[in-house]
Parts: structure tokens; C-alpha cells; sequence
């Protein structure tokens, strides 16, 4: 870059810093990779944790998944702070704009009751799931290893708690503007037998120590909880003349297939390492089945469920998300 | 809006049943702290995410509209002096990782704090923190383009002498309990030391023409603010949660509050001898933020709970008038390891001194630079031909005196399993002999240098392990930015730029 | 006193003596001295004579001070108390150990 100052002109001495220049060569770099990468400390950590004197404050040991290099990934999306708040912005935005619109038309109320029975028992008690999420994010956000993989769980967790909270609007809103029925979900997350599964396997989630397991362990569960509510049944209500239900749906939706982008591409660089690809994708396979198989009988309830109160065919959509799954675990290891 | 906020946030929570709720937070009980109702929490702010993103965007949209604005204009140009950027270059080694390692530790909190109120909190710090960092790197990254000392931050904060300062004070706390942490840096580095800090270097560039470093300090203090009552929030409510908490809040802000300070020691010198323009002396500083805001504000609210000002804060007030005149002494004579300049202060950098300092300056530290003077003329220039001795804990250079007599330096000895380890002041041995097993860990740079660990044995070696170029240290006169400055200068009438800023 | 932690928690110092082999950190402190602003380290080994240190170690660091004489008549102190170095003597036969601190006065 050249700047005029009228009879002068100023040739930077540098284009960037020297971390990136050593890996991407000299040339300027973008805010993303000058606010991300090689910014967690990497060596001469001075002390070992009171919590787990086993480990360094920054420790790639916290996974068995290993990247030969973590910035090796980085976030499709090239989220740093300021393009992710101003995304969340609008979506927010967006929900704001249906909630009132919701509203407006008093269109919660003139669900279908079956319907309207989907949203109360099943969709508003998942701001509980959120909640959960939220809390592995977190963990992956602290004992990650490189800034590339923990700021995107960072975001994902501040995320989960925007679901939460915008899962908690629709229930104010399906409950005529009071919090009644956002306390009655949290008995139904608590004591319906249909929930039972999926908050134990949450709560099994929370002892998952490692980082990248417990990544996998949600995403899959991710996969089916939102393939079932915001894929098939949004699909189902608008057949059964239940919009309202899609449009809060679509929100989410669209939430998880941005959520998705750099969880995918985190299992490409560790399936693709160079050095460590073969024991990722060894591990990925064994992780997701393990954790296929462990939220199918968690889920297996809700979609009876939700089958019973709108006869949506749920069961076989998870099914049928279980066989993506599979198949995307036999095409690694093929 | 409160209720709402619950129903939205706090209410999310739920009792684990199909596992043991001391399995899902584990690291809340070997501390000590009791906890008996983690909904007594009081989330000041009631932010919920929408709120947050939509106010959060607007801010960056601003700010970076002025770093963008700032280097299409040269506006660097328009700084008081290129010396002045020493002063950031010491804040982009040694602050900003500090806010990174504070977004990651926030996110520990959020995730292994018991309460959904305190988890929430926390989470919104961590991210914040995460735009400090970046922030910070944005506003400093046109600078690193003209400017020396910038480029290789991020390695020197894991290897340079005076970066292993703030990286191990920090590297203390992540290492503690999440309660010691809330404690070390919500309250005592984010509540009672954060207007030492920070409100210096952002006063610094308002004085000195850096409207990017000004504009992202405005954009912080919203930020801050939340900081600072989470910091206030978390030492209340562990202390009216058990009477048996006092005793262990209060160790904590006796060393927390000790760790912090001095690390202030590089605040203090960079105000009185490193900006070109000064803004207020480290004495006036310590006196306003800390001496009335804290000891006459916070510590007569926090008396009500049974705590008391930390415990070596007399010490702490007894060096005010000498603390800065020390430590730029000491990097005068060490600026040629460093990535920042230094300079000898002229007469009117003296006048100012000897104004402001009237107890002091004059008498004990202006016959070292009239020494130094006599020095420059005969062709020498004051640079340390070895390594120092480095208190154990705080790692600073021993260069502190004894309490009651600024001539004589303070040594400390403790024993620990048949080692002898030093340490700089009373502060420092008492934090040591609280936790020895700690600070034997320390990585120390001057003894890693003679263990051959930092590339090798002479001084070039190191230096350039360190990626310390030509001209990043040393003296700044004749330095390649004072050169660039005044050729850049010289070269072109630019009067006319950055004047809408 | 000593640290709280979930499991033991013990590690070697990191400065300890046997990682410098058979040489050991010995500080030279310049009392009454403020041009020195702190004591320096030195890597030396025990059994260097006390002619050597001065001559290879100290006096080359000593003389960036203008008004060094080597010359000068001093005080020497070590564990509190005051000692006379001959020049033939160890470092371990003065009685210096890993990490001490020995003072150093010029006489007026």
C-alpha cells in the first residue's frame, strides 16, 4: 500500500506482524487472522493449575484430538468479535421482527392445539438443551488448544444462550405474555418422561473431559435435535397449517447451518492432518457412532412424542438423520 | 425488565440428577469458599443477548471507522512524538495478551461457576474480553506498519524479561481456583487497580494525538464498567455468603492486590518519563484512583464485611513518590534487550519531574542523570552489561528499597526445601511463603538465559530469540523511528492531515 | 503455609542448582551504589577462584560505571556477615552458595 502526502510518498516498513508473515508469507494480513491466530500463549507457562496440577494452563493433552498445527483451522466464516456481533445483531433482529409479528396477529394462539402442545411441551423446555450447550461451549472455549478452534466455541456459547433466551420469548409469548409456562417446561425438562433421555445425556455431556469429544458428543446430538425441529417439523407444521411454528423455526435453522459451517471444518482439518489425520478420523468415527447411538435413545422419546401429538412421522426423520450420520462416518473411514 | 431478564436468563438453570452435581462443578469446594445459595447472585447488568449484540455492533461500527478513517489519513503522523508509541508498544506486549488470557479464564468461570447468573455473567466478560484483545491488536496493527517494537508481540510475551511481569501475574491467577480468579482479576485487577492501568495509557494517547487508542478506550468503558460492578458483585456475595469466606477473600486481596501493584510499576514510569506530553503524574494517579477512590471509597464499604485495606499497602503508598524514577532508571539501562526506547529525560522533562516529585527528584535520582549527562558527553551511554537479579515472585528486576530508606535496595530471602529464593519487598516474600510450591515453578528469564534456554549464550543470541530487530530498543534518539519521524517530517508539508479528526 | 489443589502438587523449582551443572547463580550487590539500579546475576562455577570472578566477571560488568576504580578499598558480606575474599580462594571455599547474595561496599 502506497499513501500520497502531497510530494511524499510513505512505504510501510511492514505489512503485518511478525507471526504471520513467518506463516502466510509478507503480505497484509486480514483482521481475522491479525485478532486470531497465534494469539493463545504457547510456551514458559509459569505455574501448573491448583485444579489439575497434570496440566499446563494451555495444554493440547485436554484432547486426544490433536491438530499437527491448530491454526490449521481456521473459522470459515472469519469471525472475529466485530462481524460476530454484527451478525447476532441481525438475527436478532429477525427474531424481534417475528416475535412482534406473532404477535400482532395473535398467531401463537391460533395454533392448531396439537401444535401449540409442541411448542409448550417439547421446543420451549429445549431452552434447557441450550442452557447445557452453552455450558460444554464454554469448556471447549477454556481448554480448547488455539485461538482459531476457542473463539469459535466462544461464540457458539454466547450463541446458546441467545437460543435459550429467544426460545424463552416464544414461551412468553405462547403463554399470553407471562412466564407460566417457561416454568412449566422447566418441570417437564425436569420430570417428563419424554425429556428424560436428552437431559441425561446432557448431564453425562458435563463429565466429558475431553474437549473434542465433548464437541462431537453435542454436535451429534445438535444434528438430531435440530434436523427434528427445525427441518422436519417445520416442514410438517406448514403441511398442517401450523406457519407460526415455521417461523419461529426458520430462526434457528438458520442459526445451526452457520454453527455448522466451522464444526465441519474443524472435522476436515483433523481428518486431513497431515500427522495426526489418521487417529482424528479413527476417533471422530468411534466418537460419533458412540454418541450416535447414545442420542438416538435420547431423542427416540421426543420424537415419539411429538409423533403422538401431531403424527409428523418424527420418529423416521430421526432415523433418518441417523443414517446422514452413518454414512458420513463410513465414508471416513472408507 | 428484571423479571423478564430472569425468566430470559437465570431461570434456565436445573439440578443434574443422573449425575452427581459435585462431578459437573468440581474445581467450586477445594478452595474453601461455602457457597449455600448461588441465586443470591445479583446480575447487575440484566443484559440479554440481543441487547448485547445490537449495542456491541454499533460500538465496533464506530470504532472501526476511526481506525479505518485514522490510517487512510497518515494520521500517525499527527502524534505528539514517535517516542510517545513507546508507551503502546509496552501496552501491546503487556496488556493485550492479559486480555486474552482473561477471555479464556472468563469462559472457565462460565462453565464451572455453580450459579446460571454468575456462568452468564462471566460468559459476557469473556467475550468482551475477546474484543479487548482484538480491539487492541486493530488499533495498534497501522502503528506496527511504520513503527518498531510492535511485530513480534505475541512471542515476546512468552519469552522477554519484562514481558514474564504481566505474563506470570496473569499466569497466577488462571492457575488458581475460579474463586481466587473472580477475586484476583474481577475485583482486584478489573475494580481496584483498573483505573491505575488502563486509565493512564488512554488519558497518555488522548494527550499525545493517538485518536485510535483514545476512541478504543471510550469504547471500552462501557465494557469496563460492567467489569468493575461484576468484580464488586462477586467479592459481596462471597462474602455474605459465609462468615468462614472472610478470611480467605481477605488473603486473596492481600495478594492480589500486592501482584497487581506491581505490576503498575511499568504504568507508573511509562506516565512520568515515557509520553512525550504528559497527562498526570504517577503520584497524582496513585493518590486519585487508588489512595482516595479505593482506600477512601471501597474499603470503607467493604469494612461493614469485616476487610480490611490490603495488607502491605502502606508499603505500597510509602514508594509513591519514588516507584517511577526507579523503574525508568532500570529500563533505561535495559532498553537495549527491550523492544521500546528510551531516553534520556531533557530539561524540561527534569523541570517537570522536580515540580512534581518536589520530595524526591532532585535529591536522589537527578545526580544519576547529571552522572549520566557527564556519561553522554564523553561519548558513553548507560546500558547494563549483564543480567539482574529478579524477585521470585513479581520477576521485576530487584530494584526496590527498603520502605523507610530509598537508598538501600530491598532484599529478601526465603528457604524452601534447601533453595534460596529472593524477592523484592515484603509484598512479594509474604505472597511467596503463602504458596511456595507456586513460585518455585516460576519461569524466570535471567535464569533461563544462564540454563541456555532462550537461544543461546551471549546477548545477540538472545535478542534475537527474543525477534528483537534494529531499532526496536535501545536508545531513541537517532533510533530508525526518530530517523523515519523526522524524515517523514522534514519531507513534506502534512499539516493538512488528520486535522478533521 | 501451602497451596490448596486438587491433588498433589509439587514441582521442582525451576531454578534450582543441578540445572546449571557444576556452576551456580551468585548476585553481586552494589551497595551505596544507585547506578546499578538492581544486583547483577552471574553464572559462575564453584569452584571458579575468587581472582577469576572478579577479573572475568565482575570487573567487566563493574566498569560501565565511569567512577568504578578497581582499586577501591571494599567490604565484602555474605549471610550477614563480613568476609575478606583472597583471590586464590573458591567460590565454595568463601562459603557461596546457589542464589546467594554477596554485598559489596567501596570504602570512602
Amino acid at each position: 500500500m502506497q499513501y500520497e502526502l502531497r510530494t511524499q510518498v510513505i512505504d510501510p516498513p511492514r505489512k503485518t506482524f511478525d507471526h504471520l508473515v513467518r506463516r502466510y508469507g509478507d503480505r497484509p494480513a486480514s483482521r481475522y487472522e491479525e485478532g486470531t491466530i497465534d494469539i493463545q500463549a504457547k510456551e514458559n507457562f509459569h505455574y501448573r493449575p491448583l485444579w489439575d496440577p497434570a496440566h499446563d494452563i494451555y495444554d493440547e493433552a485436554y484432547s486426544a484430538f490433536r491438530l499437527t498445527d491448530p491454526y490449521s483451522f481456521t473459522d470459515p466464516r472469519q469471525y472475529y468479535y466485530a462481524p460476530y456481533v454484527t451478525s447476532r445483531a441481525a438475527m436478532a433482529d429477525a427474531v424481534a421482527a417475528t416475535l412482534d409479528y406473532l404477535d400482532s396477529r395473535d398467531l401463537l394462539s391460533r395454533l392448531p392445539d396439537a401444535w401449540s402442545s409442541v411448542m409448550g411441551e417439547l421446543l420451549v423446555p429445549l431452552r434447557h438443551y441450550e442452557s447445557g450447550a452453552q455450558m460444554v461451549s464454554c469448556d471447549i472455549a477454556r481448554f480448547g488448544f488455539g485461538t482459531t478452534i476457542t473463539q469459535c466455541a466462544a461464540y457458539a456459547a454466547f450463541d446458546r444462550i441467545g437460543n435459550a433466551q429467544a426460545l424463552s420469548r416464544v414461551g412468553i409469548a405462547l403463554g399470553g405474555g407471562t412466564a407460566e409456562l417457561l416454568a412449566d417446561a422447566k418441570t417437564r425438562w425436569v420430570e417428563d418422561a419424554s425429556l428424560q433421555g436428552l437431559r441425561r445425556y446432557v448431564e453425562e455431556l458435563f463429565l466429558e473431559k475431553d474437549w473434542g469429544r465433548a464437541l462431537v458428543r453435542l454436535d451429534v446430538a445438535d444434528r438430531l435435535v435440530y434436523g427434528l425441529f427445525f427441518a422436519h417439523l417445520d416442514d410438517a407444521a406448514i403441511d398442517q397449517g401450523a406457519g407460526s411454528y415455521s417461523l419461529v423455526a426458520q430462526h434457528l435453522s438458520s442459526w445451526f447451518a452457520d454453527q455448522r459451517k466451522w464444526v465441519e471444518a474443524l472435522y476436515k482439518a483433523w481428518v486431513t492432518d497431515p500427522g495426526t489425520g489418521a487417529a482424528n478420523t479413527q476417533l471422530l468415527a468411534v466418537t460419533t457412532t458412540e454418541a450416535l447411538a447414545a442420542a438416538l435413545v435420547a431423542l427416540g422419546p421426543v420424537a415419539a412424542r411429538a409423533d403422538e401429538l401431531v403424527g409428523a412421522a418424527a420418529a423416521a426423520s430421526l432415523d433418518a438423520t441417523a443414517t446422514t450420520i452413518r454414512d458420513a462416518v463410513a465414508a471416513l473411514t472408507a | 425488565m428484571k423479571q423478564r431478564y430472569e425468566a430470559l436468563t437465570r431461570d434456565l438453570d436445573w439440578e443434574p440428577s443422573y449425575v452427581a452435581k459435585s462431578d459437573v462443578f468440581p474445581h467450586t469446594e477445594f478452595e474453601g469458599i461455602k457457597i449455600h445459595d448461588w441465586s443470591k447472585w445479583e446480575d447487575p447488568f440484566r443484559l440479554t443477548v440481543d441487547a448485547y449484540t445490537k449495542y456491541q455492533a454499533e460500538k465496533d461500527k464506530r470504532l472501526y471507522a476511526v481506525l479505518d478513517g485514522f490510517a487512510q489519513s497518515q494520521g500517525h503522523l499527527t502524534l505528539t512524538e514517535a517516542s510517545y508509541l513507546n508507551a503502546m508498544k509496552l501496552f501491546l506486549q503487556g496488556v493485550t495478551p492479559l486480555e486474552y488470557q482473561a477471555h479464556r479464564n472468563f469462559a472457565y468461570l462460565a462453565r464451572h461457576l455453580n450459579g446460571p447468573g454468575p456462568r452468564f455473567a462471566a460468559l459476557c466478560q469473556s467475550i468482551d474480553e475477546m474484543r479487548h484483545t482484538q480491539t487492541e491488536i486493530h488499533t495498534l496493527s497501522n502503528y506496527n506498519k511504520y513503527y518498531g517494537g510492535f511485530h513480534n508481540y505475541l512471542e515476546q510475551h512468552d519469552r522477554v524479561w519484562y514481558l514474564s511481569v504481566p505474563k506470570s501475574f496473569f499466569d497466577d491467577a488462571l492457575t488458581a481456583g475460579p474463586f481466587e480468579f473472580l477475586i484476583a482479576i474481577g475485583f482486584s485487577f478489573e475494580y481496584l487497580l483498573t483505573n491505575l492501568l488502563f486509565v493512564p495509557f488512554m488519558s497518555g494517547a488522548s494527550f499525545n494525538g493517538d485518536l485510535p487508542t483514545m476512541t478504543f478506550g471510550f469504547s471500552a468503558q462501557s465494557d469496563e464498567s460492567r467489569h468493575m460492578t461484576l468484580g464488586l458483585e462477586a467479592i459481596k456475595f462471597l462474602l455474605e455468603q459465609d462468615e468462614a469466606n472472610v478470611p480467605i477473600v481477605q488473603a486473596w486481596i492481600d495478594k492480589w492486590f500486592w501482584r497487581g501493584y506491581r505490576v503498575t510499576a511499568l504504568v507508573a514510569q511509562m506516565l512520568d518519563y515515557m509520553l512525550p506530553r504528559k497527562v498526570m503524574s504517577w503520584k497524582e494517579a496513585f493518590e486519585l484512583y487508588f489512595e482516595e477512590q479505593m482506600l477512601g471509597g471501597l474499603f470503607q464499604d467493604l469494612a461493614f464485611y469485616g476487610i480490611t485495606p490490603p495488607k502491605h499497602v502502606d508499603d505500597a503508598i510509602a514508594e509513591k513518590e519514588i516507584l517511577s524514577h526507579q523503574v525508568y532508571w532500570t529500563l533505561y539501562q535495559f532498553s537495549h534487550a527491550a523492544a521500546f526506547t528510551t531516553t534520556f529525560p531533557d530539561a524540561d522533562a527534569q523541570t517537570w519531574l522536580a515540580e512534581n516529585y518536589p520530595g524526591t527528584f532532585d535529591k536522589l535520582y537527578k545526580p544519576l542523570w547529571d552522572k549520566e549527562a557527564r556519561n553522554l558527553e564523553n561519548g558513553g551511554r548507560h546500558f547494563v552489561r549483564g543480567l539482574p537479579q529478579l524477585c521470585q515472585v513479581c520477576q521485576i528486576p530487584m530494584l526496590f528499597t527498603e520502605p523507610d530508606d530509598p537508598t538501600t535496595l530491598c532484599q529478601r530471602e526465603s528457604v524452601h526445601n534447601g533453595e534460596k529464593f529472593q524477592t523484592c519487598s515484603n509484598g512479594c516474600q509474604w505472597i511467596f511463603e503463602r504458596e511456595p510450591e507456586k513460585y518455585v515453578q516460576a519461569w524466570l528469564p535471567v535464569h533461563q538465559i544462564y540454563q541456555g534456554n532462550c537461544g543461546g549464550p551471549t546477548v545477540p543470541d538472545v535478542l534475537a530469540w527474543y525477534g528483537i530487530q534494529e531499532g526496536d530498543g535501545g536508545e531513541y534518539k537517532g533510533s530508525v523511528d526518530d530517523t523515519n519521524w523526522k524524515s517523514w517530517h522534514n519531507a513534506a508539508d502534512h499539516s493538512h492531515i488528520g486535522s478533521e479528526a | 503455609m501451602t497451596v490448596r489443589s486438587i491433588g498433589a502438587y509439587d514441582f521442582p523449582s525451576r531454578s534450582r542448582q543441578e540445572l546449571y551443572g557444576d556452576d551456580q547463580l551468585v548476585h553481586l550487590w552494589f551497595q551505596e551504589n544507585p547506578w546499578f539500579c538492581a544486583s547483577a546475576c552471574f553464572r559462575a562455577p564453584k569452584a571458579m577462584t575468587w581472582g577469576d570472578f572478579w577479573n572475568a566477571l565482575v570487573v567487566p560488568f563493574a566498569e560501565e560505571d565511569p567512577d568504578f576504580d578497581p582499586e577501591a578499598r571494599r567490604v565484602f558480606t555474605l549471610h550477614g556477615a563480613q568476609f575478606e575474599p583472597r583471590d586464590d580462594q573458591t567460590l565454595e571455599e568463601i562459603g557461596v552458595e546457589h542464589k546467594d547474595v554477596i554485598g559489596m561496599r567501596v570504602l570512602v
